[in-house]
């Protein structure tokens, strides 16, 4: 069964390693997709049918439906990014979004692979 | 020209070339739009059986009114096209507009989401819009929007495939292509250094906008009459005669005129009635659920054949169609082929509630104004708060665990099975990520034996569904809808709508909440609501 991953849960995984690994509260959309592209990889690679699910109807569900974490910063030009909101901490994140992932969901979005893209990878 | 007349029950008779009938609406592929239901509002509004034929019929009248008032109203400096250009581009305009559905899936938005279903990245629709097209710009373009988390739905790139390819002879040059791709998809140019890009992106706006557009005017103004919805009268060619393009600070932006200001703001009103009455009632998002489980359920059912062709794909969209080892073929596939199949072919216990409606389950509160007067005094801001969020993570977990939202006994065992699961595979994660898992599985199964303890004292069966539904905010974007421009021509004055409107001050702030469905016992009698929410409230903070 085909696997839809929802840009919150891209966001999320990406600025819980963002944040830990370099302070970083801010993922550009490039970089989200960047992220996402391996992240279904590592799930495919592992017999798993999985698309991530980001548009602009995906964008503005995120921010009508967790306007409580993030917000779309426009500043840089040609580079919106997703911010995490500055009353928001690493831990929120994890409590929100990590605890109720599958495990192979979030092997996938942990992978060293996968953190590459974000330029975290140690 | 030959012109034929279509009816249509809103705007009366509608003038179409006789070339348009005989070569796009009379075609298989258009005709397949008689098929494909606008909405999924039937069990609410038992007359709501409109489709996407008669949507984009009247998408094509409102998109030729509002081309012809801009053109109409055209400064002398906007005037950059030589004639023949410029009838090109209208014709070209009125073709994306009549075309803007032709790939919607079976059951309009519930189907589009399994046209990304493959095995590539960026999903294969986008690959093939970019080479159909065949234009340097527009594949750059496209790409810059997918990178940037800006693509369009699903059902706007298949429709520009399945018209491009079927309808090939309509459009003589790779501009026409991408002209005709980028209204159907919002695609704007992004090079507006070049003046005639900057015109070509307010006329794209004019049927694909993220505030108001054509598309949304004919659905808007259609789902209230059909469904027989009391909403407010949209005096559409009011609203129409109003657009302009105005020039502000050097660049080329649609806006309206003062004397459709009315009009938008009832524009506005109506579209967030329909959203907050019609497509967040329990009944509807049941419904949906219902559809796009089965749906799922039939996609993995005939992704079991050997061919690569998926059972939503281009290719079944078709008069050629696919076959399926097996399953025969499929072509023109459209609302009926599905419940076909649901009928005869591929049925679980969703597919048979979905025609069963006595079978289904029961929202315990029925709309938001309820939810709010059983919570708000029983648990607090803070505790509604948190109440919120803990079955926001449950649905959540369900839907990544099980791709289906719905608490029994069988999901119990599993979580107990999942603990383990994870116990054993700890060396696999890092100790925080591990601490974070069983916090979680933790919480999940503390909510979900407070549900069993609720179904077994008040005697109705373990069998919960958990669907979340937005509290109303609305569904017109702040950024987008502060950016409309409003011409004021006696007081040569160009304000934004935000200056001159209140409308976007009623904004809420608060996100979503979430319906609980419960299955009646063999007795058939309601449940006690008070009870479940005095039990729902005291034992999930125990």
């Amino acid at each position: 069964m085909c696997r839809f991953i929802g840009i919150e849960d891209l966001v999320a995984n990406a600025l819980i390693e963002l944040m830990e690994k370099n302070n970083c509260r801010r993922v550009s959309f490039e970089t989200l997709v960047k992220y996402g592209t391996v992240v279904i990889r590592c799930l495919r690679k592992n017999g798993r049918e999985a698309v991530f699910l980001l548009s602009k109807e995906h964008t503005n569900e995120l921010i009508r439906n967790y306007s409580d974490f993030f917000e779309i910063d426009y500043s840089e030009p040609n580079s919106d990014a997703i911010v995490l909101k500055s009353e928001k901490t690493v831990d929120d994140l994890r409590n929100h979004f990590r605890a109720f992932l599958t495990l192979d969901c979030l092997i996938a979005f942990t992978d060293k692979k996968s953190l590459v893209e974000l330029g975290v990878a140690v | 020209m030959n012109f034929k007349l279509l009816k249509d029950p809103i705007y009366g008779y509608v003038e179409i070339s006789s070339d348009l009938i005989s070569d796009i609406i009379d075609s298989a592929c258009f005709q397949r739009l008689r098929n494909i239901r606008q909405t999924s509002y039937a069990p609410l509004y038992p007359a709501s059986f409109h489709n996407r034929f008669l949507h984009s019929v009247g998408v094509f009248f409102l998109g030729r009114k509002a081309f012809r008032s801009v053109e109409s109203t055209l400064e002398k400096e906007d005037q950059i096209f030589d004639n023949l250009q410029w009838e090109n581009i209208k014709r070209v305009f009125e073709l994306s507009c009549l075309l803007h559905d032709v790939g919607h899936a079976p059951f309009s938005h519930t189907g589009e989401l399994f046209f990304l279903a493959d095995s590539s990245t960026p999903p294969s629709i986008y690959t093939k819009l970019m080479s159909l097209v065949e234009n340097d710009a527009f594949t750059s373009d496209v790409e810059f929007y997918y990178n940037n988390g800006k693509s369009a739905a699903p059902h706007e790139v298949m429709s520009c495939i399945v018209a491009l390819s079927t309808f090939k002879d309509h459009f003589s040059n790779s501009f026409e292509r991408e002209f005709f791709s980028r209204c159907i998809t919002g695609f704007k140019y992004l090079n507006i250094s070049d003046e005639k890009n900057n015109i070509l992106n307010c006329l794209i706006e004019l049927l694909n906008s993220p505030i108001i557009d054509v598309d949304r005017l004919d659905y808007i103004i259609r789902d209230a009459q059909t469904t027989g919805f009391q909403s407010v009268s949209i005096d559409y060619e009011r609203l129409l005669d109003g657009i302009r393009i105005i020039n502000k600070d050097g660049v080329k932006c649609l806006g309206y005129h003062k004397s459709a200001l009315s009009v938008i703001e009832n524009v506005i009103y109506a579209h967030d009635a329909e959203r907050k009455w019609i497509q967040n009632h329990p009944t509807i998002l049941y419904e949906h659920f219902l559809l796009q489980h089965s749906m799922r359920s039939i996609d993995k059912y005939f992704s079991l054949s050997e061919e690569s062709t998926r059972l939503f794909s281009y290719e079944t969209l078709t008069l050629d169609g696919a076959t399926f080892k097996d399953k025969g073929k499929i072509c023109l596939l459209a609302d009926e082929d599905i419940l076909f199949i649901m009928k005869n072919i591929y049925s679980d216990e969703l597919v048979k509630e979905y025609f069963a409606r006595n079978c289904r389950r029961h929202p315990i509160w029925k709309s938001e104004a309820e939810y709010r007067a059983l919570f708000d005094n029983e648990l607090g801001k803070n505790k509604l708060d948190e109440f919120e969020i803990a079955f926001k993570e449950i649905e959540k977990y369900l839907i990544d665990h099980f791709s289906i939202p719905v608490i029994n006994d069988q999901v119990l065992q599993f979580i107990q099975d999942e603990e383990k699961n994870i116990v054993e595979k700890k060396n696999l994660i890092s100790n925080k990520d591990y601490n974070n898992l069983i916090s979680g599985i933790e919480k999940i199964k503390k909510w979900v034996a407070c549900l069993k303890g609720i179904s077994d004292e008040n005697g109705f069966p373990f069998d919960f569904a958990i669907i979340s539904a937005n509290k109303f905010k609305s569904g017109f974007m702040k950024k987008d809808l502060e950016k409309m421009l409003i011409y004021f021509p006696n007081l040569d004055l160009k304000p934004y709508i935000k200056e001159v409107s209140t409308i976007l001050s009623s904004e809420k702030t608060r996100d979503s909440f979430f319906y609980l469905f419960y299955r009646k016992g063999n007795n058939n009698k309601d449940i006690n609501i008070n009870n479940v929410t005095k039990a729902l409230s005291a034992e999930l903070f125990k």
